[in-house]
């Protein structure tokens, strides 16, 4: 398998070799092939750190997170059972209780913050951050949220029988045409959700900021990319990355740091990226770090 | 001679921040335990990120020092790694600019704020090695050929970076923050002023360095009597577009003693409402602001804002309860001549809209105002929409202004707590808080209430104010909650609609579904009369009986506003007021 990468490099996040130059890096501008083997993962990125299981353990690039190592959480966050917000907020999944652990922004001068502990969400099997809040997958296709009450939107439920701050269920989700929710993700201020018939649906937005994605609301869209089906999503902080059942790659949003790989400065429609198919080998999984994006294949 | 020397101090200022942050950084990299005071609690990688580019800077400005005036001022860097620099000290801010939204702002971890201030530091650093201001004489810029507009585009840049770092992140930090930032800003316009005036006399043609259209930029700038194209003499308009009329006036009483003041507020008609509003007449007489340095004049107010280069926040839109309000940062020039007074003569000086860099800015402007991009137009230009520079401490921001006033001694006094409502009592101040309020006629700000006395000062033009009492509390239909916002001290109430002066606008009673934003129903005095949320007739009529006061605020009146009293402000002509916050 092949992993390739594009965007943010500042701290050699998208270098996995041991590199002994000694200027700045600069960013990808386009997808590189950064990692070989014959079982790859999808990675985990923060800002500044990418972590991707292989069959020789777990490989890292970049700049550590000292909160990250210090709690141990590397497995969880490659497993999609941890996930920490922008405002600090780390959420973490605990298989065996069930139950979903909350920790404050280590830094954080709120005083009514205090861990919580929150159960009843039934058997996770996905937790997701964006920035201000938390998304969370049951393995019967239920979706959960919680987070700031300000970027309602996120949240894609109402807020008046359960708070914003406790988990609520997104109902929008429930009985949709092409089957359950099978897959989720959150970054910045969207969330993504993904049904069994590989149909993609969005909410979310910051109020007074131009949607990655046109149309974007706080009550769950479908998002049409090219009438095609899609297999794979992932957002980061202010762009979103699909793959489709052809196998093909979309981008949309902001290319500040080469986070689309293409020579442009933003897409506002959704972007073809053709340059890793001419490689020959099928596209598996495509993965968005906050400010990068990955791209896994077969072979 | 003094531009050399403003010009070397300037440089041993950036030079010593270059150093000190590198230095900082590497503190607290190396040290055990991870701190939340100062950069460390941003995390190693940011820290290490910053110190990197800190380091190149240093270095640029350890070149400049070890070598001669004639050298080359680009320094021993290359044009990519230059532009990489640029790129991360951008990444850096757009990291911690992002965490302003996550956190509510009083949870928001300060390092966050002092890593926004010091990239915004460094970038002003690395921009002016670049710029023209430190040329030295004689020397010849690497792309000397747009060397034209190259004064006025660098001054821009500069000045917006360290003004973006004071609005948006307060500048926090201990060690630079505002201070650094303040001294950076007078050195800088110290330099400009004198490069400019040994251009404008032509003595010396050396600092030139064979730019003349230089030359004829700046000369049309300091022109004895115009500045900015407009004349020195010329004012604000005292147009007034409506003038509501005053029905119940408040007590009016010509400026009187810091005794008299306190017997005012310790003696009140009615004790359990406590001491009430009152007008006072040629309160701001000493005020700078109202004599030597008018602040009604327009030229005077450019030539303390870099020519309007200087960045300040506005409020877009109607009233801040408006579905359409925003807030934008916008040069101070593009205020006055857009915004203002239209009647001004538009120049193209400088870019009307800023070159901010995406990533300082990522709200992109709920309301793109695409009629304020058209400088060259020679007609008046009419705003569609009002703007208003409100709440903001300007005064803080630009502290020459700050010395055109003059706290009034009533703010010295001991007021007494709130009449009704002990837990809207703050704790006590160290000095009073000051906030300006400029804007064109027809401003409004809603009916609210705020937690401090208030000594609202007029310094030019005309405000009406209407006042309902603590007591009343019950009827003014305060907000509760709003989308994660307690907006508990503003009535639902529109007094201009509810007077007939405005029409219905959405957002209050009018328009709006409440029910969908999470304002709960309950915290509601009153009922709504339909889906719409329209206030019933009933309503009006009912609202129409709360007892008020009002008055006219002219140039040089005060108003007090005691504690728990909600205010209702409207301009009526382009009006600058100070007010003042204590307790």
């Amino acid at each position: 398998m092949k992993l390739y990468a594009s965007g943010f490099n500042g701290w050699r996040q998208l270098e996995f070799k041991a590199n002994k130059e000694t200027n700045e890096p600069d960013d990808f501008a386009s997808f590189q092939l950064v990692l070989s083997g014959s079982s790859i993962g999808r990675p985990w990125s923060s800002m500044s750190w990418t972590l991707v299981r292989t069959d020789a353990g777990i490989q890292h690039a970049g700049f550590p997170d000292e909160a990250i190592r210090s709690s141990r959480l590397e497995d969880k966050l490659l497993s999609s059972l941890a996930a920490r917000a922008g405002n600090g907020i780390v959420a973490e999944y605990h298989t065996t209780e069930k139950t979903i652990h909350q920790q404050p922004s280590p830094f954080s001068l709120t005083h009514g913050s205090e861990a919580r502990v929150f159960t009843g969400l039934g058997v996770i099997v996905q937790l997701e951050a964006y920035e201000t809040g938390f998304v969370a997958l049951t393995e019967d296709g239920r979706v959960w949220t919680w987070g700031d009450e300000r970027y309602a939107a996120c949240l894609g439920r109402e807020t008046h029988s359960s708070p914003a701050e406790t988990p609520g269920v997104v109902e929008e989700l429930e009985g949709l045409p092409s089957g359950k929710i099978t897959r989720i993700a959150a970054a910045g201020y969207i969330v993504l959700a993904l049904t069994e018939g590989n149909d993609l649906y969005a909410w979310g937005g910051h109020p007074g900021r131009r949607a990655i994605v046109e149309g974007l609301s706080e009550s769950p869209m479908p998002i049409v990319v090219e009438e095609c089906d899609i297999l794979d999503c992932s957002v980061g902080e202010s762009h979103v990355i699909v793959l489709t059942t052809n196998g093909d790659a979309y981008l949309i949003g902001d290319n500040t740091n080469g986070q689309l790989g293409l020579p442009i400065d933003k897409a506002t429609t959704w972007m073809k990226l053709s340059a890793i198919q001419e490689e020959g080998h099928p596209v598996v999984a495509v993965r968005a770090g906050q400010r990068s994006s990955f791209i896994l294949t077969e072979g | 001679m003094s531009a050399s020397r403003h010009r070397a101090q300037l440089i041993q200022h950036c030079a010593e921040a270059a150093r000190a942050i590198r230095d900082e950084c590497t503190a607290i990299r190396s040290a055990e335990e991870v701190e939340a005071v100062s950069l460390a609690g941003c995390g190693h990688a940011l820290v290490e990120l910053l110190s990197r580019q800190a380091q190149q800077i240093s270095l640029c400005y350890r070149e400049l020092e070890s070598t001669t005036a004639t050298a080359n001022v680009v320094g021993p860097i290359s044009r990519e790694k230059r532009a990489l620099v640029l790129k991360r000290l951008e990444d850096i801010a757009s990291i911690a600019y992002a965490k302003f939204y996550a956190y509510l702002f009083k949870d928001l971890p300060v390092c966050w704020r002092q890593l926004y201030t010091d990239a915004s530091i460094l970038k002003f650093c690395f921009v002016l090695l670049r710029s023209s201001f430190l040329a030295a004489p004689g020397t010849e810029l690497e792309d000397a050929d747009g060397a034209a507009g190259r004064d006025a585009e660098d001054l821009d840049a500069l000045v917006e970076t360290l003004d973006l770092a004071l609005i948006l992140a307060g500048a926090a930090g201990e060690s630079r923050g505002r201070r650094w930032i303040d001294k950076a800003l007078e050195l800088l316009r110290l330099v400009w002023l004198e490069t400019a005036e040994s251009n404008d006399s032509g003595s010396d043609a050396a600092i030139l360095g064979g730019r003349p259209a230089k030359r004829v930029k700046l000369a049309d700038t300091l022109a004895d009597n115009v500045r900015g194209g407009i004349h020195h003499d010329e004012t604000f308009s005292t147009e007034e577009p409506f003038t509501p009329p005053v029905k119940h006036p408040i007590k009016r009483v010509e400026a009187l003693s810091m005794e008299a003041f306190q017997t005012h507020m310790d003696r009140p008609q009615d004790p359990k409402l406590g001491p009430e509003p009152l007008v006072i007449r040629n309160a701001l007489k000493d005020w700078p602001a109202l004599s030597t340095h008018p602040w009604n004049k327009p030229s005077y107010l450019l030539s303390q804002t870099f020519d309007g280069r200087r960045l300040v926040p506005v409020e877009i839109g109607r009233s801040y309860v408006d579905e359409d309000w925003g807030q934008k940062i916008i040069h101070f020039g593009e205020f006055l001549r857009t915004y203002i007074d239209p009647s001004l003569p538009p120049i193209s000086l400088f870019p009307t809209s800023p070159h901010l860099n995406p990533n300082f800015l990522t709200d992109s402007d709920p309301n793109p105002i695409s009629d304020t991009t058209a400088p060259s137009s020679s007609s008046p230009q009419v705003p569609k929409q009002t703007a208003y520079l409100a709440q903001h401490p300007l005064l803080t921001q630009l502290p020459a202004l700050r010395n055109d006033i003059l706290i009034p001694d009533y703010c010295y006094t001991s007021p007494p707590l709130h009449p009704t409502d002990p837990a809207a009592d703050q704790p006590e101040l160290e000095a009073p808080l000051l906030n300006t309020w400029f804007g064109p006629p027809g401003t409004i700000t809603p009916l609210h209430t705020d937690p401090y006395h208030n000594i609202l000062a007029q310094a030019v033009g005309r405000k009406y104010v209407r006042l309902y009492a603590p007591t009343q509390t019950a009827r003014m239909a305060a907000r509760g909650r709003e989308g994660g916002v307690e907006m508990g001290n503003t009535s639902r109430v529109d007094v201009g609609v509810v007077e007939g002066w405005d029409e219905a606008r959405g957002g209050g009673y009018d328009g709006v579904d409440e029910g969908e934003d999470g304002a709960g129903d309950e915290d509601m005095d009153m009922n709504m009369d339909d889906e719409e949320g329209k206030m019933s007739e009933q309503d009006i009529a009912a609202f129409r009986e709360i007892p008020f006061v009002d008055c006219i605020l002219e140039p040089g009146d005060a108003l007090y506003i005691p504690i728990g009293w909600w205010h209702y402000v409207r301009g009526l002509s382009v009006s600058f007021s100070v007010s003042f916050w204590w307790n």
